[in-house]
């Protein structure tokens, strides 16, 4: 390069539009910096040193977020109890094929939003073809997942660090049980099938729609600590416009929202979409995908080797996110940013109780977690149980060993 | 300097360089994780050194500030083992791969936070502020033909630099 390229680029630098949202983050850490120097007796140095590693605990929030949206779609599920609405569901049973938005926001208390980034992904789904989701972190492309149970395809592709993650040990039924989590049909039918309330009519970009809205701790499968999920149909042709999300952890310090929309109902796909495209240079990475008791067990023993004996407080999958950071914050302090790989780790492996968690409150399994009052000090006592049969319990005790026991066993030890 | 003068003085200072800063810092970043860290370095530095930003030269202290808090900022973005952290200003260390314009861009402005105080400073002043020769002679206290060999001086360093990041 010479320098009249240089120059070049140097001049284009200094002619480029400060973007908006910048402003916005300018001003609230100016404004933040100003208020912690004024709140305080403590030394400046530190705090304004504490400003810094929060923002760098943002950063691995980032990594966070792609693995929550990762298990988000993975997971996806609503309550399964109550009246239908109407024959809604059956209409969305018959469609062939669906393209989607979704738009993910973190939200998290003490930190400027322009730090957390805005997830989108473009979801698209074919009954003969299977799914591919395309996944943007502030608009570059994180990840591209494709799955098609007939071809026995579960592929990751992340440019970014040029791997990919190929699930092999799924039979093609346990394949499509996940494709079907994860297949907004579903979404529609679950959401239909809870317990929900009407919105009445509204307009959404011009279009007459009408709504109803499901809330409480249940709703998307226990991820949050408490949910709402609303779904707007047009009138007329009965397709879902509109699904929105919002989810909230440990009373609204963290806050997760959800938009998915851009639908398109029965459009032609071409068929090259569902075939992975890994470059020949990607190398290949392990994947966990399967959220069962020997994997909860893990993460649970996890947590507890980082939080000195203690379990998580509940098993959101956002409170599980935000537990770890703090874990790992104290353990390694302003090194965390160092550190990202094992956070990535830790976490992925950790957030495996969480996704355990959420599919046996999705299949109403009566599940139960007490990490708030157990730890491991209490080897005796019942950590995690969910029903397993009419008269039998599966429990995980505090020292992470598991039976089974029946209801009156069970009822003695919940009273210790 | 009593603590409330000191709080005084960075208030004032905080409105009068706010668009500076921002101006600055965006085009020497041109990321907004990188930016927000470079931000929180230099309200850490100009806090740190507020006895000296007392006077007429708070401006040029406020300039070597930014500047230093922007290197930091890059450097942060360098891992243990000398290698570039993964992110979405990663450099692709590929030489026969070509690069984009993104990356290339992203390329001059790590080079630029590499670069020695005075040919930083004349770099920023010439391109990424756009000032003339005259006002960067004013603001660096020398002549303009000092000020011309700066600036030549840091597209030569410049080019150095990211030939070797290549």
């Amino acid at each position: 390069m010479n320098k009249e390229n240089i120059e070049e680029i140097l001049k284009c630098i200094g002619a480029e539009e400060i973007p908006a949202d910048v402003h916005k983050i300018a001003q609230e850490t100016s404004n933040n910096f100003s208020s912690s120097l004024q709140q305080t007796r403590q030394p400046k140095r530190l705090i304004l040193l504490e400003q810094i590693m929060k923002h760098r605990i943002s950063k691995l929030t980032a990594a966070a977020a792609v693995i929550i949206i990762a298990a988000l779609i993975i997971n996806f599920q609503f309550s399964t109890s109550g009246v239908a609405w109407g024959a809604l569901a059956e209409k969305i049973e018959g469609v062939e094929s669906v393209v989607f938005h979704l738009t993910a926001n973190v939200k998290m208390q003490d930190l400027p939003q322009g730090q957390i980034p805005k997830t989108e992904t473009i979801a698209y789904y074919s009954s003969e073809h299977g799914s591919r989701a395309e996944c943007y972190m502030n608009d570059k492309l994180s990840f591209t997942m494709y799955l098609n149970p007939k071809e026995n395809i579960f592929v990751s592709v992340m440019p970014d660090s040029k791997k990919f993650m190929r699930v092999t040990d799924k039979s093609p039924d346990e394949l499509k049980q996940i494709a079907e989590k994860d297949d907004p049909r579903v979404m529609v039918r679950n959401m239909m099938s809870a317990e929900y309330i009407h919105l009445g009519r509204d307009k959404i970009n011009g279009i007459d729609v009408e709504g109803i809205e499901c809330t409480g701790p249940r709703v998307m499968g226990g991820m949050f600590e408490d949910a709402t999920a609303r779904l707007w149909v047009e009138i007329g042709t009965d397709f879902p416009v509109r699904i929105e999300i919002e989810g909230i952890v440990s009373g609204g310090q963290m806050e997760m929202s959800m938009v998915i929309d851009d639908f398109q109902w029965n459009v032609d796909l071409d068929p090259a979409l569902f075939v992975p495209d890994i470059p020949s240079d990607y190398t290949s990475q392990d994947m966990k995908v399967e959220a069962n008791e020997d994997t909860a067990i893990n993460g649970l023993k996890l947590f507890a080797e980082l939080a000195d004996g203690r379990y998580p407080s509940n098993l959101a999958l956002l409170t599980l996110m935000k537990e770890i950071t703090e874990e790992l914050t104290k353990k390694y302090g302003i090194k965390i940013i160092e550190k990202q790989d094992e956070y990535t780790s830790a976490l992925t492996d950790i957030l495996q109780a969480g996704s355990f968690y959420a599919r046996l409150a999705g299949a109403e399994k009566e599940a139960v977690y007490y990490g708030d009052s157990v730890t491991s000090e209490n080897p005796e006592a019942v950590l995690l149980r969910w029903k397993v049969s009419d008269n039998e319990y599966r429990v995980i005790f505090g020292d992470l060993s598991a039976g089974n026991v029946t209801a009156e066993e069970l009822a003695n030890l919940e009273k210790q | 300097m009593k603590q409330s003068e000191r709080l005084e003085i960075f208030e004032k200072l905080r409105a009068e360089y706010s668009v500076f800063l921002l101006s600055v810092l965006w085009r020497l970043t041109g990321d907004r994780e990188l930016f927000t860290e470079a931000m929180q370095y230099t309200l850490m530095g100009m806090w740190e050194h507020i006895e000296k930003l007392n006077g007429r030269k708070a401006g040029a202290y406020i300039y070597r500030i930014a500047l230093t808090a922007n290197s930091r900022a890059w450097r942060n973005r360098i891992g243990r083992n000398g290698k570039f952290a993964r992110s979405r200003i990663d450099i692709d260390q590929d030489p026969g791969e070509k690069l984009d314009r993104v990356e290339l861009t992203a390329k001059v402005r790590k080079a630029i936070s590499r670069l020695p105080d005075k040919q930083g400073r004349a770099i920023v002043m010439r391109y990424l502020e756009q000032h003339d020769y005259e006002t960067i002679s004013e603001k660096l206290c020398c002549t303009q033909a000092s000020a011309r060999s700066h600036v030549s001086k840091a597209l030569a360093a410049l080019k150095d630099k990211l030939a070797t990041l290549a």
